[in-house]
């Protein structure tokens, strides 16, 4: 019952915001400083996260953070709304961002830098931070890079070969969707690999590539806030395949030079596409079953009908002849889908994971990307003592930080895999627990063939509940409990501000 | 001549020019084509129609065959071929059925064919014959007297025509002297007509036949049927002496696990099996098996596409590979991995045919047209195999294709008996093999079996497969022994029989097995340990695998009691009579007998496993209605259960949680399921002779022939359901077909449409000892399900607003009839109804369900519901992407 309410809801708001209704207001206020703690600012930019923070320095001006700036790039529109979020971020921030967050890879999560780098650029960025897993000098961080390419191109040239095969490649196609950074109508038609190199520009700093578990961060300026990194994991198997490994304490020793199964198979499918590497170049890199004196080659095997009659017979080579329901072209591709699918996963897992802690209080916002899995499992190892950063004598884990969360950015527009229950969201009981999700759930239920579930039934409940309906979603806006308001939730509202283009959220540190 | 009579003279000439044509293709025995050809022509000759009749009778479809000649002797063509078809028509019946009044009505036309023309013997012959099988000597020798003078007549007509004495007229004259009395003689005269045509060993075979009956009535002696027999014996061969009496098993060699155990010194040595699969050959006992290996059930080719090139087929026929029982097991010779697929499929087809006591078929292939509306159905001879299909950790069966399509890729393993970057071959796993083939084969029992409606339903078709593979392996007596000896008899501790698919296992990153029917090994630790029965287990999973394997580690406990239960005598025989066992080594003998004991065991409760598809419903089977379709199956083959197999299986159920949801007690009595409770349905008029279903006890050698005969069986199924059933006793089986049933069900013409999807022989035994042949009917319908309760309600009182309107979801029901054709009655009706308002909800809650995963929320539910195109090939993705759920 809850679950249609809300989806009645949806519905009504996200009318409102396709039309177009959110104006940029070329005179946007000023977003200043708050009294004490941070004002959390979500844009409403459909299915894609923009999130604009302000914390208040020493000397009372604000201090600005922007944590991604992407819109899905399927979403009508997606690269005019881009551009009118920058532009309304640039005009709020008097043109100055002093960090730039950028957490994952994901057109999702960072198209805006492209769609609107001509704003961007006419800003000044006092600091890029990005995921380890992003850094070019990582040994790891690269094979990493060349693993997610090839299983993209992979992937690609899948959808491409099953062509017709209606269902597998348009599932195909949608997942590769989060890697294509230029919107339907904006046909910029750039990679979100192309977008994150490009925001590198934005910034003559060099930026920080953050690891879990180093010291604690703190903002230039701003006294009683710090910022523990909790993800991406620095444990390949975490972030490459969910099947915890099977020794502990086991290192990963692929050599450099091999190609994972993977890999392998990206390599051959973009040999069945007949595009990307050559036919020998793929013999050699995606090693074949069998020596090759026992291979016989399709196309002299069709040609020689007499010698290889056998294969004529029972196999058939006729377009649309009575064999033809038979044979398996084809179906080997299929895979391609599980491809994009790991690839999904892989790239969600190595979103940059942060809780911002508020030190009076000890609030913690705890903005997760779309870690999966096997990210928010890597928070529990181990945790900071005196060794990494702290005083001596303080100690925290991400059993604690959880526990003090008082605002969670739900990971991936709140599809079930991106919440980790029992040492996720479970943790996080906090009495002033309140969610943010950027989602647009008509527009996610319009995906076809295959609607998204964003969010996930199940677990919108779950936060509903465990935040006492104290949640702000980019399509309703803020989220109206069923029947009598609770005095908790009053006061939540009065913390909101809900607008057009965005909403806010003051979290005060008292 | 003018034009009109030029014309009907040419047709004339066409017309024998078809005639002749025919003659010949029956002669052949091409009599498919015989028939096709006469079906093509508008208005058939009278002997046209005679030859359509023969061509029909030898196909065995009497009923056609009847029809034809019945029609011809209506119009007053009778002559003595017409009479004589037909009364060879009646004698098969007869030989089906044992019916007297058959063989009469039989001898009757003969006896009338031969009055009309006595100059014939051909009637004459077998009046007298089917004369002397009734026991009415009399008439026989009143017959055989006239058929001497015919014998003598046709003598002189082709004395005349310059020629001698044809095959015919030789096997006539033997016959009469074997009605006679003169058996040496009779032998003589048959001899002489064998040399005349050593090749025609379809005629050589009725005529042995008529032979025999005679023998028997007469009740000859040894020495004289010897006489007689030694005659057809030799028919293969002109020369006796030279005759090589053919194989009745190829052996072919093949892994006994997968590669890995030859890498593994201590089990390298067991490795290599020989199987035993039948020789598959023609009359005369020469191969059919051709280069492929393409047989009668499958056939093998190689093609990779993902390498995209071919790989040439093995011929087994070679003399250098017939000596060497095929090639040596190698993993680099892809001729090896098609001789070794070829090999296991055709032992589990045996197993299968073993347990069921019939021939195995596929599932049709549908035929669809544009609009993707199944057009028609065609038989399916043989299935496909391809084993280098796929380049994934992957293998799987295409219901569409009819193919199994297995994957190899290339190995991601730490474990030591795994090279790294190696290639693993899915194909060269037994296990994997025989899980396939067992998906197959479930596939051509029950076509719509597989459309997951219940969170049980996947997970069966699962657990079913590794069931087959499992038991598989106590049948190669090397690792079996082995494996006893090495766990001093106790299979409940670790052991390679209860594991499956080792090297896949290892190969995807697991320390251990795919899966393991006894233990697991914990991912950290790397240890091995047993799995405790939880009886909570069911409740706590969804996901197809893992409520498999539950039922899996059920039916192998079963085994495993009944193993013990089976060596607890040799152990005491081996430790005088204090059952415990002195340390160090089994003796060697002992070995040999535990494991005896053992293979025994399996083989049995894979039959019992086996079995049971043929008493489970026809949709929506849960674990519940599986473990009464393994009692009930096993009441009917075993009615005295003095093992306590049955006692070892609820035990074993009941231990794991699975009980059924419709029965009070576990006891045996409320497992077995029930005939219909209120109508006894009277299935008499669906039996009547001549217009009902034909019982076709025999088990035909040909596979399309059993096909044919179980689509005309259920075509006759659906007409008497249409015309013969009552509301209310179609209500009682499962059933909606009056006009007042909910307009969710789909309809045609206005009236319920019913599928009638299978029409099988099961045998079971009696008490006494004797075998009895029950009919298998599956009925199925269709209803429109609305996740919309309301809209349900108004789809089901007003129909569904357009024809095209085919509901959120299919909800399938009907049920499976166990029908006795002597009594006419239903002995278990099998139902999943397809008015349960309790079966609308679960679906529609399963459907909604959803696992959440990360495929789920992009992708849909893969494999819920129908209409999924590889249903199987998403259900063995062994891969990380089940990520997400925590």
């Amino acid at each position: 019952m809850t679950k249609r309410g809300s989806r009645a809801a949806g519905k009504k708001r996200a009318k409102r915001t396709a039309s177009g209704a959110p104006a940029a207001s070329p005179a946007a206020e000023r977003m200043g400083a708050p009294e004490s703690g941070v004002t959390v600012r979500m844009y409403r930019a459909g299915l894609g996260d923009c999130f604009l923070l302000a914390f208040r320095r020493t000397d009372g001006d604000p201090f600005h953070m922007l944590i991604d700036c992407g819109v899905h790039s399927q979403v009508r529109g997606g690269n005019d709304r881009a551009r009118r979020i920058v532009e309304h971020v640039r005009a709020t921030t008097g043109g100055r961002l002093d960090v730039v967050v950028v957490t994952h890879e994901h057109g999702d999560h960072i198209s805006g830098f492209h769609a609107a780098r001509e704003t961007f650029a006419s800003m000044e960025v006092g600091q890029l931070w990005f995921g380890w897993t992003e850094d070019p000098a990582d040994p790891l961080a690269k094979r990493l890079d060349r693993a997610r390419s090839l299983m993209l191109r992979g992937a690609g040239a899948a959808a491409r070969a099953l062509g017709a095969d209606g269902g597998a490649a348009a599932g195909i196609g949608s997942l590769l969707s989060f890697f294509d950074a230029g919107s339907l109508d904006g046909g910029l038609g750039v990679s979100s690999r192309a977008v994150r190199d490009g925001i590198l520009d934005l910034c003559p700093e060099p930026p920080l590539y953050l690891r879990p578990k180093q010291a604690p961060l703190s903002l230039p300026g701003v006294d009683g806030v710090r910022i523990f990194v909790l993800g991406p994991p620095e444990d390949v198997r975490s972030l490459m395949r969910a099947r915890p490994s099977s020794r502990p304490g086991e290192v990963y020793h692929e050599p450099d030079h091999a190609l994972t199964p993977d890999e392998a198979l990206s390599v051959a499918l973009l040999g069945a596409d007949g595009g990307g590497l050559g036919p020998t170049d793929r013999i050699e890199a995606a090693a074949p079953p069998f020596a090759g004196n026992f291979r016989l080659a399709a196309d002299i095997v069709k040609e020689n009908a007499e010698r290889y009659a056998f294969f004529h017979r029972s196999y058939g080579f006729g377009e649309g002849d009575e064999l033809a329901w038979r044979r398996i072209e084809r179906d080997w591709c299929v895979p391609g889908e599980s491809l994009a699918l790991k690839l999904d996963a892989a790239t969600n897992n190595t979103s940059l994971v942060l809780a911002i802690e508020l030190m009076a209080t000890g609030k913690v916002l705890l903005f997760a990307g779309d870690a999966q899995v096997g990210n928010w499992h890597s928070w529990h190892d181990g945790g900071w003592s005196e060794a990494n950063g702290l005083a001596r004598g303080e100690t925290v884990d991400a059993t604690d930080l959880l526990r003090r969360t008082v605002l969670y950015k739900v990971g991936h527009h709140g599809s079930h895999n991106a919440t980790l229950k029992t040492r996720g969201l479970e943790l996080m009981t906090s009495a002033e627990l309140a969610a943010m999700i950027p989602v647009d759930e008509t527009w996610a239920l319009d995906r076809r063939p295959y609607p998204w579930k964003m969010p996930f039934g199940p677990l919108y409940a779950d936060l509903r509940r465990r935040t006492g309906d104290r949640i702000l979603r980019a399509d309703v806006g803020l989220v109206e409990p069923d029947g009598r308001k609770p005095a908790a939730w009053r006061a939540f509202e009065r913390r909101v501000d809900v607008r057009d283009l965005y909403v806010d959220l003051d979290v005060p540190d008292a | 001549m003018s034009k009109r009579k030029k014309e009907r003279a040419e047709a004339a000439d066409g017309i024998a020019a078809i005639e002749e044509e025919v003659e010949r293709l029956v002669g052949e025995k091409r009599y498919d084509e015989a028939r096709a050809t006469i079906d093509a022509i508008s208005e058939p000759s009278v002997r046209l129609r005679q030859l359509r009749g023969l061509a029909l009778a030898r196909l065995g479809l009497a009923r056609e065959a009847r029809r034809t000649l019945a029609a011809l002797r209506d119009e007053g063509h009778v002559d003595g071929e017409t009479l004589g078809i037909l009364g060879r028509t009646y004698m098969d019946w007869y030989d089906r059925t044992g019916r007297v009044a058959l063989l009469r009505r039989s001898r009757d036309l003969y006896a009338e064919g031969f009055r009309l023309e006595p100059e014939k013997s051909y009637c004459g012959i077998n009046a007298a014959a089917k004369s002397a099988l009734l026991g009415d000597d009399e008439a026989a020798e009143r017959f055989l007297k006239d058929v001497e003078k015919a014998l003598e007549i046709e003598r002189s007509i082709l004395e005349e025509a310059g020629r001698s004495v044809d095959y015919w007229w030789l096997a006539t004259s033997a016959e009469a002297m074997l009605l006679r009395g003169a058996v040496a003689e009779a032998a003589k005269e048959y001899r002489r007509a064998v040399r005349l045509a050593p090749r025609d060993l379809g005629s050589h075979g009725t005529t042995w036949l008529q032979a025999k009956r005679i023998l028997n009535v007469r009740n000859a002696s040894p020495d004289e049927r010897a006489l007689v027999a030694r005659v057809f014996r030799d028919l293969v061969d002109a020369d006796p002496a030279l005759e090589v009496t053919r194989p009745p098993t190829r052996r072919i060699r093949a892994f006994a696990l997968d590669p890995t155990a030859s890498r593994a010194r201590e089990t390298a040595g067991l490795n290599e099996v020989t199987l035993r699969v039948p020789w598959e050959a023609d009359a005369a006992g020469k191969s059919t098996l051709s280069a492929g290996p393409v047989g009668e059930y499958v056939e093998v080719i190689d093609h990779d596409p993902a390498n995209d090139c071919f790989y040439e087929p093995v011929d087994l026929d070679e003399p250098a590979l017939l000596a060497a029982d095929g090639l040596d097991p190698a993993e680099g010779d892809p001729r090896f991995h098609q001789q070794m697929v070829f090999a296991v499929a055709m032992n589990v087809v045996g197993s299968f045919e073993r347990a069921l006591g019939r021939r195995a078929l596929w599932s049709a292939r549908r035929v669809r047209d544009e609009d993707g509306r199944v057009r028609r159905s065609e038989y399916v001879q043989r299935l496909r195999v391809y084993p280098h299909a796929l380049r994934e950790a992957n293998a799987y069966y295409s219901p569409e294709r009819k193919a199994l399509l297995f994957g190899y890729f290339q190995a991601e393993s730490d474990h030591p008996s795994i090279a790294p970057g190696a290639m693993i071959f899915t194909c060269l796993s037994h296990d994997v093999i025989a899980h396939e083939m067992s998906h197959a084969l479930l596939d051509g029992l029950h076509p719509r079996f597989a459309e997951a409606t219940n969170r049980d339903v996947l997970a069966f078709h699962e657990a079913f497969a590794d069931l087959v593979a499992l038991f598989q392996h106590f049948s190669h007596p090397g690792v079996l022994e082995h494996e006893i000896a090495r766990t001093r008899s106790d299979l409940g501790a670790e052991n390679l029989l209860g594991q499956l698919a080792q090297e896949f296992g290892r190969s995807i990153g697991r320390h251990g097995s795919l899966r393991d029917a006894i233990g697991r090994v914990d991912e950290r630790t790397g240890e091995w340990r047993r799995r405790e029965p939880d009886p909570g287990a069911l409740l706590g999973t969804d996901e197809p695998h893992e409520r498999g394997a539950i039922l899996v580690a059920a039916v192998f406990d079963a085994f495993l009691s009944i193993y013990r239960s089976r060596i607890d005598d040799l152990l005491r025989i081996a430790t005088q009579g204090s059952g415990i066992l002195a340390p160090g080594e089994l003796h060697p003998d002992l070995v040999k007998r535990l494991a005896k004991e053992a293979s025994t065991a399996a083989d049995h409760v894979l039959r019992i496993c086996i079995r049971a598809l043929d008493y489970c419903p026809p949709v929506d089977i849960t674990f519940g209605d599986y473990l009464r379709a393994l009692i009930t199956a096993d009441v009917d083959a075993v009615p005295d259960d003095r093992l306590h197999y049955r006692l070892a299986f609820v035990e074993a159920f009941q231990r794991r949680g699975i009980y059924p949801g419709d029965v009070r007690t576990l006891s045996e009595e409320s497992l077995v399921w029930r005939p219909p409770r209120n109508h006894d349905v009277d299935l008499t008029s669906l039996f009547a002779p001549g217009a009902g279903i034909e019982p076709e006890w025999r088990q035909t050698s040909d596979r399309r022939e059993l096909w044919e005969r179980m689509r005309q069986n259920a075509r006759t199924v659906h007409r008497w359901l249409r015309t013969s059933c009552s509301g209310p006793m179609a209500e009682e089986i499962g059933l909606a077909i009056s006009t007042d049933a909910p307009k969710s069900v789909f309809r045609r013409h206005g009236r319920p449409t019913i599928e009638v999807h299978s029409v099988r022989l099961a045998r079971r035994g009696t008490p006494l000892g004797e075998t009895r042949t029950d009919f298998v009917i599956e009925i199925l319908q269709r209803r429109r399900g609305y996740l919309d309760e309301e809209t349900q309600a108004r789809v089901d009182a007003e129909g569904p607003e357009h024809a095209d309107d085919h509901g959120d979801f299919v909800l399938r029901g009907g049920c499976t009839l166990l029908v006795d054709p002597e009594t006419c009655r239903v002995r278990y009706a099998i139902n999943k109804h397809i008015l349960s308002a309790g079966r609308l909800r679960r679906q529609r809650a399963f459907l909604g369900g959803g696992d959440g995963s990360l495929r789920a929320t992009y992708l849909g539910d893969a494999g819920r519901g129908a209409g999924v195109r590889e249903p199987f090939a998403m259900l063995h993705r062994p891969i990380e992407e089940r990520e997400g759920t925590s």
